[in-house]
């Protein structure tokens, strides 16, 4: 604890949240309410009534913002927290009460948010998790941002006096290092994120969206979507059917700006930063959310960089944290647009001296090439030879005749590309044949190994080595079965601590 | 230097392989094959009752061999996966070994439990039988389950992880 500190600190004594929580569990709650509701709104939108006259809908809105300002002000009342005997404690309840005590070791990752409304006021939602657990168990509504700092310095205080790293590893020495900005976003780098993204997938959920929004709407409208528009908006759609290159080309577009507001409203104004003890990244516009990552909870980390992206130079860099299994996505720190520069600084934080170890480099068997070209090459094409004999046409043959080729190429160069580099310390893959991916992982951060084999791998006498994080795990395929049992013991030597002579 | 224990000669390695493994209880097929036979049963129900409803139409004899000979597959297989599956205690971890056509075997050292867990089903404590799962941080595929063991060698094995992690697991 600070010695500036005052003399009780606030979260010695039950203290209640900041009284904008109240407003923030109304906005939940409408939010709630609109997910659940919203196909009433489209039916009054389109001016059609459910059958009962309007002034008894009236009154039910009425009723149910009376409760829920009632409910949001006994939930603001209720809500205490304060810790108390190495515990954190949340005491909640609308009309049922419940008592949370969580052990300050146990908390895993604490993380700030700010929706629009907590920007007006300056205040943060807080949640923390705890390691094994299906979702945030803690979580704060709103904390005035100089408090809710205040308690997440104290907790990771705590924890660095009083518990050893994730790893066990207690000879882990952290060498604090003062605050330094390593990325910060500009209008421009926005952009060039923005366009260098995978616009294929942003199409592909823009199309799913609006599918899935049409069929929700058919039960309203009492007929398909598509009868609707023509039908009664006199639209028709025999124009886009004539001009399928014009659609394709505007979902295209369409996906390409949905990116670049996606990635605008996600990452805007990124901040990434080299902390004391980790890092932290703040961005989005609406919901602005600040993660932390402390060093020793970083699991593995990841670089990828598509084609667009190689030739730019940028990377999306991923930090793995150590989290309970649902909010492992949650707790991972996506950074993108770093240059090789931050990613060599978070590397040589989280990896120290990686660069100066010696790798040893192992490819994977050839069978790893000709099982998935069996599975995606070989499998597929017997259904394209079946459906070009059934219903023929110029087109199935082109495709049957440039499927196994076209197939056969990818996952040749997805071979040649696959690398496993192994040392004393960790292991370092890399993959990816669009998106070309890096992975780090430490050994010491490995909580369960498991060695797999097929019945194909056994006749070649090859093994899939499988290294469970708490973030998630890393493979390695196809390598020797003597390769990959020395490697589990040696890993399984190294989590257990067993102490053997250092070699000269 | 990044750690003091730098590098481990491979021979001086404890290897997996020369370990031990133990086999689970003749109860635990008696167990499973009970377990084959219920949910058999249900389908042959279900497959009687639809072609009993039908009318007992041509397609009963292809669908009676089907489910023949996948009952008889399953079995074959029941007994297959039991002769597979094994496990082992040692000082510092514990290793589980399963699986027919894909072979797994998955360590997890005791460093890194979070708490053990015990089951037992009502078929199962008639058997003397038990279950036990071992859970690591964080994601699930990490985390050891051996099932249909003895009951009284769960709650040992759950003992024995207890004082080896010197916590109350």
């Amino acid at each position: 604890m600070s010695e500036s500190s005052p003399p009780v600190p606030f979260y010695f004594e039950p203290s209640r949240q900041s009284p904008i929580a109240i407003l923030v569990i109304l906005a939940k709650l409408i939010r709630a309410l609109i997910g659940q509701f919203w196909f009433v709104l489209v039916l009054l939108l389109l001016g059609r009534r459910p059958g009962s006259n309007n002034q008894v809908l009236l009154w039910v809105m009425i009723g149910a913002g009376v409760f829920s300002i009632g409910r949001a002000l006994v939930i603001y009342f209720r809500t205490r927290f304060y810790v108390q005997d190495g515990e954190f404690i949340l005491e909640k309840g609308g009309f049922t009460r419940s008592r949370l005590s969580v052990a300050l070791d146990k908390i895993q990752t604490i993380t700030f948010q700010q929706t629009f409304l907590h920007r007006i006021f300056n205040v943060v939602s807080v949640e923390m998790d705890t390691s094994g657990s299906k979702g945030s168990e803690i979580s704060i509504n709103a904390l005035d941002r100089e408090k809710a700092k205040e308690l997440r310095e104290y907790l990771l205080a705590w924890k660095k006096e009083n518990v050893a790293p994730e790893s066990g590893d207690t000879s882990i020495t952290l060498e604090k290092t003062p605050e330094a900005t390593l990325l910060h976003l500009g209008f421009g780098d926005l952009l060039r994120i923005g366009l260098s993204q995978n616009h294929l997938r942003s199409g592909g959920i823009l199309l799913g969206l609006a599918f899935s929004f049409a069929e929700n709407l058919e039960p309203i409208l009492g007929k398909s979507t598509y009868q609707y528009l023509t039908e009664e908006l006199g639209l028709s759609f025999n124009f886009f059917w004539s001009f399928a290159l014009w659609i394709t080309l505007f979902f295209l577009i369409v996906s390409v700006f949905a990116t670049l507001i996606l990635t605008a409203v996600r990452f805007y104004g990124l901040r990434f930063v080299r902390t004391g003890d980790g890092f932290r990244l703040e961005a989005g516009l609406f919901t602005r959310r600040e993660q932390a990552a402390y060093l020793p909870k970083i699991q593995y980390l990841r670089w990828t960089a598509n084609p667009l992206q190689r030739l730019l130079g940028l990377f999306n860099l991923r930090l793995y944290q150590a989290a309970g299994h649902e909010l492992s996505t949650k707790q991972t720190l996506q950074v993108p647009g770093c240059y090789q520069p931050q990613v060599d600084a978070v590397r040589e934080a989280y990896f120290p001296g990686a660069g100066g170890l010696s790798w040893s480099w192992y490819r994977p068997h050839r069978l790893y090439f000709y099982q998935r070209l069996f599975f995606i090459g070989l499998l597929p094409l017997i259904g394209l030879i079946v459906k070009t004999m059934v219903d023929f046409s110029w087109l199935w043959l082109a495709t049957c005749l440039l499927w196994l080729p076209v197939t056969a190429w990818w996952q040749w160069r997805l071979f040649r590309r696959k690398r496993y580099a192994l040392s004393v310390e960790g292991l370092w893959n890399h993959s990816g044949f669009f998106n070309a991916v890096q992975t780090l992982l430490l050994w010491r951060n490995v909580q369960a190994v498991a060695v797999e084999r097929s019945l194909m791998e056994a006749r070649y006498q090859l093994v899939d080595v499988v290294f469970y994080t708490a973030s998630g795990s890393v493979n390695i395929e196809n390598i020797a079965q003597e390769t990959g049992h020395e490697l589990r013991d040696y890993v399984l030597a190294k989590v257990e601590g067993l102490r053997v002579e250092p070699v000269e | 230097m990044l750690f003091d224990n730098q590098q481990i000669p491979p021979g001086e390695l404890p290897s997996v392989e020369a370990v031990q493994f133990q086999r689970l209880p003749p109860q635990a097929l008696k167990l499973r094959i009970i377990g084959w036979g219920i949910f058999q049963g249900i389908l042959l129900l279900g497959l009687t009752a639809s072609w009993g409803l039908s009318g007992m139409k041509w397609w009963g004899l292809p669908a009676f061999a089907a489910w023949g000979l996948q009952a008889a597959f399953f079995y074959w297989m029941t007994h297959k996966r039991f002769n597979r599956e094994a496990y082992a205690i040692r000082e510092k971890d514990l290793i589980h070994v399963k699986g027919y056509w894909q072979r797994t075997q998955l360590t997890v050292p005791y460093s890194r439990v979070q708490h053990v867990e015990i089951k037992q089903g009502p078929i199962a404590r008639s058997l003397g039988l038990g279950s036990i799962s071992v859970y690591t941080a964080g994601t699930s595929g990490g985390s050891l389950g051996i099932s249909d063991i003895e009951f009284t060698e769960a709650e040992r094995i759950k003992q024995f992880i207890a004082q080896k992690t010197g916590a109350d697991v």
